[in-house]
């Protein structure tokens, strides 16, 4: 029994070191020491628990063996009364006394096995506290070591700021370089219109002297060529001019008021009749039709629509125009309705691109810019603006202008 | 009438050539003097640099402005033009390119007599230098004292 405890002793100290080395090393090295330390130290535990049963097992049997032969004393002692019936009662005294004697030094075995078992398994459980206590160190260092780690964290977090701080300052960069970009495009736009004009203006006036001042020199066919030269040219001219009054829409603050839809479009119609006075259209205009927006655009907005109403009806004996209100869907909707020429719905995309056009020149003729400006405008606006058509079968446009919630 | 002389300050070959053929066109014919640069138009006016010499007195009629010039840009010639006692009361007529309305509004702020925008056609930009020629050189009265 005291062999095999002190074989326990020298396992748990060789357990009890290489934990040490373990903690050594988990304070050198990874998570893994600490957790294969730990799993040491389960393993101890485990080992003294059953070091235990076993030694208290032992001295058991130990105890039981020396109680028998006490027992076997007794019974001999009692036998050899039996038999010695006779002899003297000194010799039974003696033989008493010896047994009492056994019994006493059978107790004290008894005692001194469970005794040393206790000592034994209290050095084992000490050793175990003590092993408990350096897992528990280690755990702190881990703990420690995650304090490192916490403190990765927070530099991670300060990191994470600066990368914040960062993406911060490409924001702002990126609002300059947006900013630098929109004022190119206001010094692109300010040089088409200083510079490209120029050169227009030098093809026209030449060409107006050679006319003016060398025309005997030309043939008809000569003239005219000089003509299509000049018409080239005012066209270009009126092109940049569209091209600029775009791009102005895009810059400019829009106003917002209440504005009479209905009052706008009278005047549009107005224009109109007054440019061709012989056409027969009628114009359907709806009562106290209202938006909120700027009033300016607006009636470019009508202009535009109802202009163009007007132009692709052109080639009818008579025509309707109507500009109304209705519920498309679900929110109610302006619209411009003609029933002329019309569009196949396939190039509707087309429909709303600067210099974009889905009939030829010779059939109506345009800049291809109107829709484009009405698109901005109502865009601008925060409305919407879609179209539905049939070749031959008119033309609906409709727009939505967002109410001002009122205060 | 003829004694008259027209400043044109003006960079570009073409529009130069335009300007004066345009001014032949409206038959009133004044002396033309033509400049190619802000920095020449102020040592004309002032009698500095190559003009050096000149009477700073002998001032032209009128002076046809562009904006976007080399070396001092229009705007600043008209802002050194007003600034100068001597020149202050100077009718100049700004004839641009540019429709811009920052251009319009400080040429105004500054103290231009008129922003004439140059149009494409030139049949209008020959009706536009007859009637600036008409105005200022026949019809308005100069309130500078002629020397």
């Amino acid at each position: 029994m005291i062999k095999t405890i002190e074989a326990m002793e020298q396992r748990a100290l060789e357990l009890a070191r290489s934990v040490e080395e373990a903690r050594r090393q988990a304070l050198a090295e990874t998570d893994d020491s600490i957790e294969t330390l730990e799993l040491k130290a389960r393993e101890l535990a485990r080992f003294v628990e059953t070091t235990r049963e076993k030694t208290l097992l032992q001295s058991d049997q130990t105890i039981e063996a020396l109680e028998q032969k006490a027992r076997d004393l007794a019974d001999f002692v009692e036998s050899l009364r039996c038999q010695a019936s006779l002899q003297s009662d000194s010799e039974i005294a003696l033989l008493g006394r010896q047994a009492r004697d056994l019994a006493i030094s059978v107790e004290a075995v008894r005692m001194d096995a469970r005794l040393r078992a206790e000592t034994e398994i209290a050095l084992l459980g000490r050793q175990a506290r003590d092993l408990a206590i350096s897992v528990e160190a280690v755990r702190v260092m881990t703990l420690l070591k995650s304090n490192t780690l916490i403190a990765a964290l927070r530099e991670s977090e300060k990191v994470t700021a600066r990368l914040n701080d960062e993406l911060e300052r490409r924001v702002l960069e990126r609002t300059t370089q947006l900013e630098a970009a929109n004022r190119e495009l206001e010094a692109f736009a300010y040089s088409v219109s200083h510079d490209l004009r120029a050169p227009l203006r030098a093809l026209d006036g030449f060409s107006d002297e050679l006319l003016r001042g060398y025309g005997e020199q030309f043939d008809d066919k000569g003239r005219h060529y000089l003509q299509r030269v000049r018409a080239g040219t005012r066209r270009m001219g009126e092109l940049i001019d569209d091209l600029l009054r775009l791009s102005r829409l895009s810059r400019g603050n829009i106003r917002s008021e209440r504005v009479d839809l209905s009052g706008l479009a009278q005047a549009v119609a107005a224009e109109l009749r007054q440019s061709e006075p012989d056409r027969r259209v009628f114009i359907d205009i709806g009562p106290d039709l209202a938006g909120e927006g700027d009033p300016g655009l607006l009636k470019v907005v009508l202009a535009n629509l109802m202009g163009n109403a007007w132009k692709f009806t052109g080639k009818k004996p008579e025509a309707t125009i109507v500009f109304g209100r209705t519920e498309q869907k679900g929110l109610p909707a302006f619209f411009v309705r003609d029933d002329g020429a019309g569009f196949d719905m396939r190039h509707a995309s087309k429909l709303f691109g600067a210099f974009q056009r889905l009939h030829p020149q010779r059939d109506f003729p345009g800049n291809g810019i109107g829709l484009a400006t009405v698109q901005r405008i109502i865009r601008r606006h925060g409305g919407q603006i879609w179209a539905e058509s049939l070749p031959g079968g008119g033309a609906t446009f409709y727009f939505t202008l967002p109410e001002k919630e009122s205060a | 009438m003829n004694n008259k002389v027209i400043l044109l300050v003006e960079d570009n070959q073409d529009d130069e050539d335009l300007a004066i053929l345009a001014f032949e066109r409206s038959r009133v014919a004044n002396a033309m003097v033509v400049v190619r640069d802000g920095q020449e138009a102020l040592d004309y006016l002032f009698g500095t640099a190559a003009h050096a010499g000149k009477d700073a007195k002998d001032l032209p009629e009128l002076v046809l402005l562009d904006l976007k010039l080399p070396k001092v840009d229009g705007l600043e010639v008209l802002r050194q033009v007003r600034a100068d006692p001597r020149t202050r009361r100077l009718p100049v007529v700004i004839l641009t390119s540019s429709g811009e309305e920052e251009d319009l509004i400080t040429s105004y702020d500054l103290g231009a007599n008129s922003y004439v925008r140059k149009p494409v056609e030139f049949a209008r930009f020959a009706e536009a230098i007859h009637q600036l020629q008409m105005y200022w050189l026949v019809l308005n009265e100069a309130p500078v004292p002629r020397g």
